[in-house]
C-alpha cells in the first residue's frame, strides 16, 4: 500500500448517497404522516379524556339515544329530542321540530343546531330505518349526508361524531330474521365511514362494539326485556368508550 | 198516415238537431284553457295555503331546501319553490309549491308523485307504529298542477279542498 494511502471498506454507504435516504425519508414523513392521521375517520382509542370531554356533547338520534337521559344519567340538556323520544331518520330531518332542552321551546332541529353551536354532536341513526337502507342504501346515506350538510352548514365549527350502529338480541319488530337483521347493521356500519370522506368535520366512533356477543348480536346481559333497548350498564360502557376514543 | 209518420220524422230530425246545437253551446266555452297568473312567488301563495287551511303563526315551518334532493333532482326550469312541514311531528302535514319558469309542469307534477309514492312506503311502517292515524295523508296525497305553478299536499281530505280550492281562486283572479 502507497504512503497516505487510506483503505475504503467496500460495504460502507458512500456519505453523500446516505444524505439523499435521509432526506428522502424526512421529506416523506413530513408529506405522509397528516396522510396517515387522516387514513382512518374511526376514531382510535386514546386516553380517557375525562368527564368534561362528555360534558361538551350533544346527542341526537333514535329512542337508545333518548334513554341517555333516564338509563346514562346525562343531563336532558345534553339529549336532542321531542315529545316522541324517538325518530326515523329522513330528507326530513333536519326541518323537524325538536324541543330545546333549555327553552323547553320547539323549533327545527336545524335552528337549534344553529342557535347552540354544539362543540361536539353525536348522532346515531340506523335501527329505525334500517330497513329502508337494506332496500335502498344509497338513499339512506343521502339522508344522512342530507343531515351531516345541513349540521355543518349552519354549525361550522361543530364536530359531528357518527356511532356506529348498536346490535340487537331480537327481531320481533322486524320482517327479517336476527342474523339478517344483524347483517343489515353492519352492512351499515361498513358504509359509515364513507359519510367521513373529504369531511374533516366528521368522525366516526364504534361504540356498538362494546355492545356485542360472540355472535355479533347484543349481548342479552344489556338488553332490555324487548332485545333492542338497552340496559344502563350498555351505557355506562358506550360512554366510557366515547370517553376513551376520544377526538383529539 | 204515411205522410203523417215522414212529417213526424222530420221533425223529430230538427228538433235532435237544435238539442245538439244548444248542447254545445254550452259545452264549449268549457274547452277555453284556464288562464292562471304567473307572477305570485311560491312563499306568498304558500301564505294563502296556510291561511286556506286554518294555520296558525308557527303552525308550519320552511323545510330544509334539500328535503326533496334525495327523492328527485330538481328541473331547472324551477326557478322558485317552497316546501312547509308542520311543526309538531306527530301531525305529518307537509305542502310544497313551484313555480317553472317555461318548462313542463306536468313532468316536474310526476316527478313529486314519485316521492309521494316512495314516502309512503319509505315512511308506512313507522307512521304505523307510532302515528297511525296520519297514514291516509299520506297515501292520498295529491299534486296538481296551475298553470306554471305545481302543488302538492301531504293534508287531511278536509284541508286539500281548501287548500286547492283557494290556491284555484288565487291565480285566476
Amino acid at each position: 500500500m502507497k504512503p497516505n494511502q487510506t483503505t475504503r471498506n467496500p460495504y460502507q454507504m458512500p456519505t453523500s448517497v446516505a444524505r439523499a435516504i435521509a432526506l428522502a425519508v424526512m421529506v416523506g414523513i413530513l408529506f405522509l404522516h397528516p396522510l396517515c392521521a387522516h387514513a382512518s375517520p374511526i376514531l382510535p382509542e386514546s386516553d380517557d379524556a375525562g368527564a368534561q370531554y362528555l360534558d361538551s356533547m350533544i346527542f341526537f338520534g333514535e329512542s337508545t339515544t333518548t334513554h341517555l337521559r333516564a338509563r346514562g344519567g346525562l343531563p336532558p340538556r345534553q339529549i336532542w329530542a321531542d315529545q316522541s323520544g324517538t325518530r326515523l331518520l329522513s330528507q326530513r330531518t333536519a326541518s323537524e321540530p325538536i324541543v330545546d332542552p333549555e327553552t323547553g321551546k320547539s323549533l327545527p332541529f336545524r335552528e337549534l343546531c344553529a342557535c347552540r353551536q354544539p362543540p361536539i354532536l353525536v348522532l346515531s341513526f340506523g335501527l329505525n330505518g334500517i330497513m329502508n337502507w337494506a332496500k335502498h342504501p344509497d338513499r339512506y346515506l343521502a339522508c344522512y349526508e342530507a343531515l351531516i350538510d345541513c349540521i355543518h352548514e349552519v354549525s361550522p365549527s361543530t364536530r359531528i361524531l357518527l356511532q356506529t350502529v348498536y346490535p340487537v338480541a331480537s327481531a320481533d319488530r322486524f320482517s327479517v330474521e336476527l342474523d339478517t337483521l344483524c347483517g343489515y347493521i353492519e352492512a351499515l356500519n361498513a358504509a359509515l365511514p364513507a359519510l367521513a370522506a373529504e369531511r374533516d368535520y366528521v368522525r366516526i366512533v364504534d361504540t356498538a362494539s362494546v355492545l356485542r356477543d360472540a355472535n355479533g348480536h347484543l349481548d342479552r346481559s344489556l338488553a332490555d326485556t324487548d332485545g333492542i333497548h338497552l340496559h344502563p350498564t350498555a351505557y355506562a360502557r358506550i360512554l366510557q368508550y366515547l370517553r376513551t376514543h376520544a377526538w383529539q | 198516415m204515411a205522410i203523417n209518420q215522414k212529417e213526424f220524422f222530420t221533425n223529430m230530425k230538427h228538433c235532435l238537431c237544435l238539442l245538439l246545437c244548444l248542447v254545445l253551446l254550452v259545452t264549449l266555452p268549457a274547452c277555453k284553457k284556464k288562464q292562471y297568473t304567473d307572477t305570485l312567488s311560491a312563499d306568498t301563495l304558500a301564505e294563502e295555503a296556510q291561511k286556506a287551511i286554518g294555520a296558525e303563526t308557527g303552525d308550519y315551518t320552511v323545510a330544509d331546501q334539500r328535503l326533496l334532493d334525495g327523492y328527485f333532482t330538481r328541473p331547472k326550469e324551477v326557478d322558485d319553490f317552497t316546501v312547509l312541514l308542520y311543526t309538531d311531528r306527530n301531525n305529518i302535514n307537509e305542502l310544497g309549491i313551484f313555480h317553472l319558469r317555461d318548462g313542463n309542469p306536468r313532468a316536474l307534477a310526476d316527478l313529486i308523485k314519485g316521492y309521494l309514492a316512495t314516502a309512503l312506503e319509505e315512511n308506512r311502517d313507522w307512521y304505523a307504529s307510532y302515528i297511525p292515524a296520519e297514514i291516509p295523508k299520506l297515501r292520498d296525497a295529491e299534486v296538481r298542477v296551475f298553470g306554471n305553478y305545481v302543488v302538492y299536499a301531504i293534508l287531511s281530505e278536509n284541508d286539500r279542498a281548501h287548500l286547492f280550492e283557494q290556491i284555484e281562486t288565487i291565480l285566476t283572479a
